[in-house]
């Protein structure tokens, strides 16, 4: 099962560069104060800033597997990498089931159900997907340990990333076991880059 | 052997004072003996002189001849304290009733008003323009016509006058001289006694014709116009300075301007020319005429111990001003003296001193008194002097040898003035005696300083001008414009700010002023550089929160287009100035110093901001 990740990123880009185009030039008028024995002469400054792009190296996607015969689910890990200039902050703002595949989950809280009992119907209807930091690697000190689960209506924000560093995340699921056959499910997991 | 030494060694000593009395040629030829010495007298301004002659076998007269360094012949020079002078006047019915300082009174015909010009008390002489100094006889021209020795002699045959005086009236009323008195007169001028010629004497053109006195014009060194050309005026100006225009009477330097009855020259005159007409002329139909080193544009002229004045065209009347000049100029021309000493009043210090060079100009605090020090040499004026002496019986004339004097009067003073004119010349009163001068400031951003120096003698120097220039004129930008490119290898850029200097003086240029101010979309604050360790590291809060923005010198050597002096060579940030903070001086005449801005600052600026720095810079005079 194969599970797609969207960002946002692109259209801040596009925004940055919108903004650059439009930086006013100051022509160099010059005046000439005149006085006796001293004058002052005023001079404004005006500045001009740009935006910071924010750069981040992610997957596109990302595959987990369930076997209910081993009872194990399965996913590699999802690196994110910082090449802005500063660092940032890594927050995932969703994590919901979408169609595309054999199945469309419905997400559930990890209590909602008791998953070793849940029958054929139950299996192929309800799962606890969420996404977590792995480890402590990269992510500068504060950052989240607790997971996003599927159904938790707010965004989690991760942590924050210093330039040129890969902070890693891992997907952890509550599943039942009676499927009976092989099956395919989509996720769409969003992410939220911002300059902290 | 005694005895006999003694008798030969008489012969010896008898033939050699026999030799001597026998022969007075080489006695005389011993005259060349005449020995002159000259001393400077500074205070009196005036040259002492006294010379010896070892001939005492026949009495002398003595001439003197001087050349100063400014002159390029000799002339003799005037040699008596008191003057002699016969009025021979021509012939006219109007007459003048004075009296004298003595108290005696005469009628004269007003063509002879010489007498009582010299010897009536008057406003600025009890005892008249020549000061009792000066006594005047009077003959009229028929009379001197007829029998000139008559009244030229004693009955003794020697001449009683130092100077004759030939005036005054228009035309000198048609009467020439006669040839006897022509004859008369040339040889009393030889003799080195002075005559003074008035108005239409020497003429001898298409209008007037006095040919006999012509035959004298080339003791004055004047050449005639063959036609009648006249040129005049009632204002006359001192061309030369010498002892006629400042002995007994200070008439004025150069330039200065007087008033004469209206006269004309009719004539060119090639000798010392001491006062012409000033222009414009307003005689009627008035010819200026130059030929070579002559010109007809003049009043009163001179060579040796001869002179010509234009007083008579107004038939007798004579201004204070004219007067004055005619005294002068009977001293000026009575040169035969039988004394042996003679202050020469003629040998003055005549060099102004050195134009004053100026040490500094410095002010108060407040600029509001200037003092001005400067500093000057006089200098003196050299002579050359001989004296010829003439035997009264034989009339044999020798010559000393030439000495050479120079004579310095010192400084007196200076004279100062203060005005807004690049031209201005101060009144050439003494200001003050000392080398300095403080005065109030005048108003304007610039003012001028005039300094004469004068000497004890009244020279002079050429005047020194200080412009005190304290215009600042600065051109810089209004505005200029940085940005920040946070994706950019270099993400500050900003133009140079360009400060030229357009004064004529060196300018102070100071930052009174950096600071954010609002007008921008954001309005940051100004904090010193050292606040955060790493500014790349700044939050997003903090980028737009906080920058270190200052400026600093691009130029990091001095030189004439740019800066005299480099203050500071580091970037003076906003949050160091706390007041008006220097940071180095402009050269004058348009250099250019560049400042150029800079900042420390984050980086993570989440979108599009502008935002507003004031620069004040204070510019002002460096001393």
């Amino acid at each position: 099962m194969k599970k797609g990740i969207k960002k946002l990123l692109a259209g801040i880009v596009t925004l940055t560069m919108l903004t650059l185009a439009a930086v006013p030039a100051f022509a160099a008028t010059t005046t000439t104060d005149s006085g006796t024995g001293s004058v002052t002469g005023n001079v404004t400054i005006n500045g001009s800033i740009s935006p910071l792009t924010i750069s981040v190296t992610h997957p596109i996607n990302v595959a987990y597997a369930i076997s209910p015969d081993a009872g194990t689910f399965t996913s590699p890990d999802i690196g994110i990498t910082n090449n802005t200039k500063t660092a940032v902050n890594v927050t995932v703002q969703s994590l919901t089931a979408a169609s595309g595949g054999t199945l469309t989950f419905t997400d559930v809280d990890p209590a909602a159900k008791s998953w070793n009992t849940l029958n054929n119907a139950d299996s192929k209807k309800y799962i606890a997907l969420g996404v977590k930091a792995k480890d402590s690697i990269g992510w500068n000190s504060g950052y989240s340990t607790a997971t996003h689960w599927a159904t938790t209506p707010s965004s989690l924000l991760v942590g924050s990333l210093n330039p040129a560093t890969t902070g890693t995340l891992t997907l952890t699921a509550d599943y039942g076991l009676a499927f009976d056959a092989a099956y395919t499910a989509n996720h769409s997991l969003v992410f939220l880059f911002q300059l902290t | 052997m005694h005895h006999l030494k003694r008798l030969l060694f008489v012969p010896f000593l008898s033939l050699a004072l026999l030799f001597s009395f026998a022969a007075p040629g080489v006695t005389a030829s011993a005259a060349t003996a005449l020995t002159l010495s000259a001393s400077p007298n500074a205070s009196g301004n005036y040259v002492a002189l006294s010379w010896t002659n070892s001939d005492k076998n026949q009495p002398y007269s003595y001439m003197l001849y001087s050349k100063s360094s400014h002159e390029s012949t000799f002339q003799s020079i005037p040699s008596k304290s008191s003057v002699k002078v016969l009025n021979i006047y021509p012939d006219v019915t109007s007459t003048v009733t004075f009296t004298t300082w003595t108290g005696q009174n005469y009628t004269l015909p007003k063509s002879a008003s010489l007498k009582m010009w010299m010897e009536t008390p008057n406003q600025y002489d009890s005892k008249g323009y020549g000061k009792g100094l000066i006594s005047v006889d009077t003959v009229s021209i028929t009379s001197y016509n007829a029998n000139p020795n008559a009244y030229l002699k004693n009955s003794g045959g020697s001449y009683k006058y130092d100077t004759l005086y030939f005036g005054a009236w228009d035309a000198f009323a048609s009467e020439d001289l006669s040839a006897a008195a022509e004859t008369a007169t040339d040889t009393f001028i030889k003799t080195g006694r002075g005559v003074l010629f008035g108005h239409d004497t020497m003429v001898d053109n298409s209008g007037i014709s006095m040919p006999n006195f012509f035959k004298l014009a080339h003791y004055c060194d004047i050449q005639t116009i063959s036609n009648y050309t006249v040129l005049g005026n009632t204002q006359i100006k001192v061309l030369k300075k010498g002892l006629l225009t400042n002995y007994p009477w200070q008439i004025g330097d150069v330039g200065t301007v007087l008033n004469v009855p209206l006269s004309h020259s009719n004539q060119m005159a090639f000798g010392d020319i001491w006062m012409t007409y000033q222009q414009p002329f307003t005689y009627p139909n008035s010819a200026l005429v130059t030929s070579g080193m002559g010109t007809n544009n003049f009043y009163l002229t001179s060579w040796s111990n001869a002179a010509m004045i234009q007083t008579g065209h107004s038939n007798g009347d004579a201004t204070p001003d004219e007067q004055k000049v005619t005294a002068n100029t009977l001293f000026y021309l009575s040169q035969i003296t039988t004394d042996t000493s003679w202050n020469d009043h003629k040998g003055q210090d005549l060099d102004s001193p050195d134009a004053p060079a100026i040490l500094g100009v410095t002010h108060n605090a407040g600029r509001t008194q200037y003092t001005i020090s400067y500093s000057s040499q006089d200098n003196a004026t050299g002579y050359q002097y001989y004296v010829e002496s003439t035997g009264e019986n034989d009339g044999a004339k020798y010559s000393s040898s030439t000495i050479s004097t120079s004579i310095e009067s010192g400084m007196r003073g200076y004279s100062v003035s203060v005005d807004n004119n690049p031209s201005g010349i101060p009144n050439g009163m003494v200001t003050t005696t000392m080398g300095s001068y403080t005065f109030a400031r005048p108003s304007g951003s610039g003012f001028y300083i005039h300094v004469e120096a004068i000497d004890a003698s009244g020279n002079i120097s050429p005047v020194t001008t200080y412009h005190v220039d304290e215009l600042v004129s600065i051109t810089h930008p209004v505005s200029v414009g940085y940005v920040i490119d946070p994706n950019s290898v270099a993400p500050f850029t900003a133009p140079d700010v360009q400060i030229i200097n357009n004064s004529t003086i060196p300018i102070r240029v100071s930052v009174q002023n950096l600071s954010a101010t609002a007008g921008g979309s954001l309005t940051l604050n100004d904090v010193p550089p050292s606040k955060y360790a790493d500014w790349s590291k700044l939050t997003s809060a903090q980028t737009k929160s906080d920058i270190a923005f200052g400026l600093v010198i691009r130029e990091t050597v001095t030189g004439s287009g740019t800066w005299s002096e480099i203050n500071r060579t580091t970037p003076l940030y906003a949050s160091d100035i706390t007041g008006k903070t220097p940071i180095g001086i402009l050269n004058p005449n348009g250099a250019t110093g560049t400042l150029v801005l800079t900042a420390k600052y984050g980086l993570a600026w989440d979108k599009a901001y502008t935002s507003v720095h004031a620069l004040t810079l204070f510019f002002d005079l460096t001393d």
